[in-house]
């Protein structure tokens, strides 16, 4: 049986339902959002530890074979909505650390984009091509980088927090003055098409993308503009690339972006371990939940310790 | 140069401070100062492009390019929190920006940093300690029996734990050297070393030079934590001065091997 952990809420939520529903599989789902309708109990009478899972349409009985994880966000600070669930979530990550099961992805292995000139440097040492990067807190550097890059220049910031690339113009000079509270990453506008790359085990998903923001997913959020994503290719050693550094993390699913320019330098921009696929997939009509699916269908193991 | 970053009062800063002269270190080349002085005043540059990475800190008014940097001690006290001129949202988006920045700097950083943590422990992943304790487990071939001291997952938070609950065995790893707690037996200092290989690998993978291990006791002991942030209060003299001996001696290996 597949095991799903995370959000009703989620985009990806219903798409990976569907899929599920329409691949015959059994599955169970642990919805997060009802944090306190779930219980997980940790044995350790057998040989191993065991977990079993009970609530919703758990039983704690049946034998999970491989789970899908991604986790609520609580969109709140109310402690009586973040405790459940924080708590839930501990537990989950903990059984996951013991489980032998295949796991898309494992979130103790998920961490790396938590910092971006962290990443950046993982994938420059993959030997990605990497946009010529700055994080500072020093005006003075940060206007020595401008200089450098000829006032081609976006920021964004180090953390994954959500926040949006911007270009550096005119009316941000000002704003240099705040540096020093807080560390920005500016980095070479690399000016061109993007692409990201799903990675689902071995296979790839290439998806162009056109929009009028640097940042597309400025024009799809925040400005509400409609976006072009259409299926792409790319060179098969930047995909192969593209599989080893995902499986290098301990991941399984990534989302890579990059950045083409007119003279065909491809620049890595970022991985993302929990990417939201069925955005892109709604728009290039790429099977990429069905992939999804479909790996952890086809690895799912039957010495499992885990029963929900 | 050598930079600590500690509490005034962190026991294993105030060790190695003290071994710094007579190391013959200066007081040029030693900068130390808490996590507050680092996040709220200190200057950073982190460069990098498909080459690698290079950038110089500014700390208490020193410039220090970071291949000047010869080792880190690295024990903050974690309560550093962005200042109160920012409303709640841009606090903890500050925080999350500057603790990505300080985790990249630290990771670029071409000298040993004691204890290189990883992301876990900076996002306060409360299984993180299970981890480090199932790695640590696997590499001195010994069970895993997992049990917390008092003090961990405080309020969400991976604090540093107590002392080992009684009836236990701990020693401390730090580097190539094994050093036995006030509790521990020959047999189990000699187990640990003679895995001394496999101990060089979990350390070089989870970042952790020094830590304290703790054992159930008894004829057939089983890894019951390991603590990357061992605080020291209530060892004995002699266990704190080794433990200050090993440390230094990891600061400065890249200047003992000529580097």
């Amino acid at each position: 049986m597949i095991l799903v952990l995370g959000s009703s809420r989620d985009k990806v939520y219903p798409r990976l339902m569907a899929e599920l529903e329409k691949s015959g599989h059994d599955y169970a789902i642990v919805d997060e959002d009802c944090a306190a309708g779930y219980s997980i109990e940790e044995e350790f009478s057998q040989p191993a530890e065991a977990w079993r899972v009970r609530g919703g349409g758990c039983t704690g009985q049946r034998p999970v074979g491989s789970i899908f994880v991604r986790h609520a966000v609580a969109r709140t600070l109310n402690p009586e909505v973040v405790g459940p669930m924080s708590r839930l979530q501990v537990q989950l990550n903990r059984m996951l650390l013991g489980s032998p099961c295949p796991v898309i992805n494992p979130p103790a292995h998920a961490f790396s984009n938590y910092s971006k000139p962290y990443q950046l440097s993982l994938l420059a040492r993959a030997g990605f091509d990497v946009p010529k990067t700055l994080v500072t807190n020093d005006p003075a550097e940060a206007l020595q980088f401008y200089e450098e890059c000829r006032g081609k220049v976006i920021f964004k910031g180090a953390s994954n927090v959500m926040s949006f690339a911007q270009a550096w113009k005119a009316e941000h000079f000002e704003r240099l003055r705040l540096l020093p509270y807080c560390p920005v990453q500016f980095q070479e506008f690399v000016e061109g098409v993007d692409y990201r790359v799903h990675v689902v085990g071995e296979e790839t998903f290439v998806t162009r993308l056109a929009a009028a923001n640097e940042d597309y997913r400025r024009s799809a959020l925040a400005d509400q503009e409609e976006i072009l994503a259409e299926p792409a290719s790319l060179p098969a050693t930047v995909l192969k690339r593209c599989v080893e550094f995902t499986a290098s993390l301990g991941l399984v699913v990534g989302g890579l972006d990059f950045k083409e320019t007119s003279s065909g330098r491809l620049a890595a921009l970022e991985l993302n371990p929990y990417p939201q696929f069925t955005f892109y997939e709604g728009r290039s009509g790429q099977p990429i939940t069905r992939a999804v699916v479909e790996y952890l269908a086809r690895n799912q193991i039957a010495d499992t310790n885990v029963y929900a | 140069m050598i930079l600590l970053v500690s509490n005034p009062t962190d026991i294993l800063s105030l060790e190695v401070l003290l071994r710094c002269s007579a190391c013959g270190l200066g007081r040029e080349d030693v900068i130390a100062c808490d996590d507050k002085t680092l996040f709220d005043s200190a200057s950073l540059a982190l460069r990098m492009d498909r080459t690698g990475t290079e950038g110089s800190l500014t700390i208490l008014d020193r410039r220090l390019a970071f291949d000047e940097l010869e080792g880190v001690l690295y024990r903050p006290g974690r309560w550093w929190w962005p200042g109160e001129g920012f409303d709640i949202q841009d606090q903890m988006f500050v925080y999350h920006e500057t603790m990505a920045s300080w985790f990249a700097i630290l990771s670029a950083l071409p000298c040993r940093v004691v204890n290189r943590f990883g992301l876990s422990w900076w996002l306060q992943d409360l299984n993180y300690p299970r981890q480090l304790a199932v790695g640590l487990a696997e590499a001195l071939d010994l069970p895993a029996r997992i049990s917390a001291p008092a003090g961990e997952c405080a309020v969400g938070r991976i604090v540093p734990s107590g002392p080992p609950p009684s009836g236990s065995e701990w020693m401390y790893f730090a580097g190539r050297r094994v050093i036995p707690g006030a509790q521990c037996t020959e047999a189990l200092v000699e187990h640990a070393e003679a895995r001394g290989y496999a101990v060089d690998a979990w350390q070089e993978e989870t970042g952790l030079s020094v830590v304290r291990a703790d054992f159930t006791g008894g004829e057939h002991p089983a890894l019951r934590y390991v603590e990357g942030f061992p605080l020291l209060e209530g060892e004995p003299p002699e266990v704190i001065a080794e433990l200050g001996d090993a440390v230094i001696e990891l600061l400065l290996e890249k200047r003992r091997a000529g580097v």
